[in-house]
């Protein structure tokens, strides 16, 4: 059948042909984008019931009330301590970090940004090496929750500079030169006008290096010293942490029951759970406002 | 009439890389009158009066070269500081742009906030002062919290224009104001610049030629860079010396 | 403006201070100390398992990539999307603790020749971890696919998938590799994962059906044991080559065309 034939004796009927295959392929498609979100589900669901009787909410917070300062609870606030001391270095940093980036060019401003990109690609391991070499045993911290809290201000920084960076990026120009029509240097501007509006994008940015922070676990294996531990932990104690805990677990089968890795492991995804929404959410909302005026 | 001119233009010449913008702009801003610059789009105006406090050179690949004189002082000397300048000769943009973040009366301050400065006569007083002189103050004084984009555009031009005198300055420039809003909110700014004549010194950019009509005292035509006539606002409109004048007025281009 | 300054030369500092480190580390009394089993097993055993995580990971992610790009309703795409997300963001002790307690004995109980600590097991979970990072990164790199290309193909006649098999997926190659670079580079440097999956002292073989050593775990089990071993400083260096070079080819991947396409 020639071209020209085809073309007039094509009707209706030829059509769902082909386009069934397309439509088969959607659906594999669909499929393959479910799989991902399906299996994590049925994981988590397989991994509550291993720890038999923990489908209930309640069940686990009793679960983790009761543990006590040396066991999860201790580990839970542990990890926030971490987490706070974390945030409160990396924070002025990765602004800090931005504010050199977007503004006026320099020397060495590419090379900046090239080792920001250099440090996302490093392992978060060998952050716990640089930890130790540099906080642990040059400076002298020792294993320490402050050692601890500067070499995850260092994981993090990126995160936070990456997100602040693009928040500056989006601050309209016009906002700057009002700025400075009124007379005010660079610095006030930014500092005034700039910095408050960029404030939602940095925001999240923190949020999500908050949820990278509490979770992470490899470099605090390095910097924590945690073969060093044959005490039970005590509140302050940098391996005293919730990922590290739940870690210490599953390694070194001992008194500690597998169920408390369990709940840990809950509290681990509840807590990204609620960050990431809680980001979601500023990001949403700073969009909205940005592209309502 | 004032003798002594506000501004005084002197041979300006502006680039932006290797294109020239201005050239050899040279005429007197008269004191407490309003001026306007008219000229068909891309001739340079706005480049002009961003020349006079010194924004033009914000932008990495400008250049200028020639005198603005305010009150006889050169405002491109290297001992003056352009945030001082821009302290006196004061400037409202196309668009509004209020700070976002702020409340109205933040908005109103911000301009004494930015440069740390205390507000003469206290911060509730000059808000007063600032909204009243833009007819804005009925409209919001039970509402000064709230945040600035909660106005109307209109409003919000208005807040940006008490925002620039909040900071007491002797100069201000304009440079379309109206553009973006509509007929009745247009009206109301013009109004307000006729209350705002013998107080300030006011160099509005338009591309409105009526406008420019109903509320200046002289008028600047402006062409491809060059300033081709500058006269009273009545005699620019009914017998323009220069022929270019006379048909952009007319209507035969731009 | 001088804080300014100090932060921003951090990450040079970092930089120059790792490498530095490692070295001083690596080299003790007087040569590069070497794993007890062998950095070339470790470095095979890394690229198995990451190479197999990758292996399952991308036509999924793939798939995946094509549905939220190009099939997909804007509101299944609304929940879709960030759920992937935060699928990646889940820390990575959970996707160690999900293979110890569950992957590893369902693949021993279905089949009883693979150990309970299996590189298997870590690549599946692995493959999870890095699925919604190709997915996303693909999305990106087709959706920077110019519509003059595809608008091209769809008025020739051809069919939405034939379009995306012939002019689309090519196209988009580069940031395809690209992404499957940084999911390989993710998972070559886990270390929670590799170290639970890892068991008592991996085999030297490249079995995945028996628990492997990598150089990660390496790290993690000297971590555990009291980071007196200096190999694990050799380990590590071996490490960031690795990483770095599947950076490097990422980014040399996206910057030859400015985009991801």
């Amino acid at each position: 059948m020639t071209r020209g034939e085809s073309r007039r004796t094509v009707g209706l009927g030829s059509l769902p042909r082909r386009d069934r295959r397309g439509r088969i392929f959607a659906a594999v498609c669909l499929a393959a984008s479910l799989l991902p979100v399906v299996v994590a589900a049925l994981l988590l669901g397989a991994v509550l019931q291993t720890g038999a009787g923990l489908e209930e909410p309640r069940v686990l917070l009793e679960r983790l009330a009761g543990s006590g300062t040396q066991g999860l609870l201790g580990s839970v606030i542990g990890s926030l301590w971490l987490v706070s001391l974390c945030i409160v270095i990396a924070i002025p940093l990765g602004v800090g970090a931005a504010l050199h980036l977007e503004g006026p060019r320099r020397r060495g401003r590419s090379l900046l940004a090239l080792n920001i990109a250099n440090l996302a690609a490093v392992p978060s391991v060998l952050y716990g090496l640089i930890g130790l070499e540099l906080f642990v045993r040059a400076l002298h911290l020792g294993h320490s929750l402050a050692a601890a809290a500067l070499t995850l201000a260092l994981l993090v920084m990126p995160i936070v500079a990456v997100a602040a960076r693009s928040a500056l990026r989006a601050v309209p120009d016009e906002l700057r030169e009002a700025g400075y029509a009124l007379g005010a240097t660079p610095w006030q501007v930014t500092r005034q006008v700039v910095l408050p509006a960029a404030l939602p994008g940095i925001l999240s940015g923190a949020i999500l290096a908050i949820a990278r922070a509490f979770g992470e676990a490899a470099p605090l294996l390095m910097v924590s010293g945690l073969a060093l531990s044959s005490t039970p932990a005590q509140l302050g104690d940098p391996q005293h942490v919730l990922p590290l805990h739940v870690f210490e677990v599953l390694a070194r089968p001992g008194d500690a029951s597998q169920v408390d890795a369990i709940v840990g492991m809950v509290v681990l995804l509840g807590t990204l759970v609620v960050l990431s929404a809680w980001a979601m959410r500023l990001r949403h909302r700073h969009e909205r406002r940005r592209d309502g005026q | 009439m004032p003798s002594e001119p506000k501004l005084r233009v002197q041979d300006l010449s502006a680039w932006y890389g290797e294109r020239r913008i201005l050239d050899r702009i040279s005429f007197d801003v008269p004191a407490t009158r309003i001026t306007a610059i008219i000229g068909p789009s891309g001739c340079g105006k706005s480049t002009f009066i961003r020349c006079i406090n010194r924004m033009h050179e914000l932008i990495p690949e400008a250049r200028v070269q020639g005198r603005v004189e305010l009150e006889g002082q050169d405002v491109y000397e290297s001992s003056v500081a352009p945030e001082q300048l821009r302290r006196r000769v004061g400037m409202v943009f196309q668009k509004p742009n209020p700070f976002p973040t702020m409340s109205i009366r933040d908005n109103v301050l911000a301009g004494l906030r930015l440069t740390g400065e205390a507000a003469p006569g206290g911060d509730d007083d000059t808000v007063e002062q600032a909204l009243r002189a833009v007819a804005l103050w009925d409209e919001v004084r039970d509402r000064l919290r709230r945040r600035a984009d909660t106005l109307s555009a209109g409003q919000q031009q208005r807040l940006c224009i008490a925002r620039a005198l909040a900071v007491q300055p002797e100069v201000l420039l304009m440079d379309e104001p109206c553009a973006s809003l509509d007929p009745i909110a247009t009206a109301r700014v013009e109004d307000l610049l006729g209350d705002l004549r013998g107080r300030y010194t006011i160099v509005i950019v338009t591309h409105n030629m009526q406008q420019a009509a109903r509320v200046s005292d002289h008028t600047g035509f402006f062409l491809d860079g060059e300033l081709v006539e500058f006269e009273d606002t009545d005699i620019i409109f009914t017998s323009p010396g220069d022929r270019r004048t006379e048909d952009y007025i007319t209507g035969k281009f731009g | 403006m001088v804080g300014l300054r100090i932060s921003a030369a951090i990450p040079v500092l970092l930089t120059v201070a790792l490498v530095g480190l490692l070295l001083r580390g690596a080299w003790s009394m007087g040569e590069v100390v070497m794993p007890a089993a062998g950095l070339g097993s470790l470095v095979l055993g890394t690229l198995v398992v990451a190479g197999l995580a990758t292996a399952i990971a991308l036509p999924i992610g793939l798939l995946a990539a094509l549905y939220l790009g190009e099939f997909a309703l804007p509101r299944r795409r609304r929940w879709l999307k960030p759920a992937l997300e935060l699928l990646a963001g889940v820390p990575t002790i959970v996707y160690g603790l999900v293979a110890v307690m569950v992957v590893g004995p369902l693949l021993h109980r279905i089949w009883p020749s693979v150990q309970i600590h299996s590189g298997l097991a870590a690549s599946l979970v692995l493959a999870l971890m890095i699925l919604p990072t190709i997915a996303s990164l693909s999305e990106d790199a087709l959706r920077t696919v110019p519509r003059q290309l595809r608008e091209a193909s769809l008025a020739l006649g051809a069919t939405r998938l034939r379009m995306l098999w012939v002019v689309a997926l090519p196209a988009a190659r580069p940031g395809i590799v690209a992404a499957t670079m940084l999911a390989v580079a993710r998972a070559m440097g886990e270390t929670m994962i590799m170290t639970l999956a890892a068991g008592d002292g991996g085999s030297i073989g490249l079995d995945p059906l028996r628990a492997v050593e990598t150089l990660t775990s390496l790290q993690g089990r000297a971590a555990l044991r009291g980071l007196h071993d200096p190999s694990m400083y050799t380990a590590a260096m071996a490490l960031l080559v690795l990483s770095l070079m599947a950076h490097g080819i990422a980014h040399r991947l996206v910057r030859r065309r400015g985009r991801w396409s």
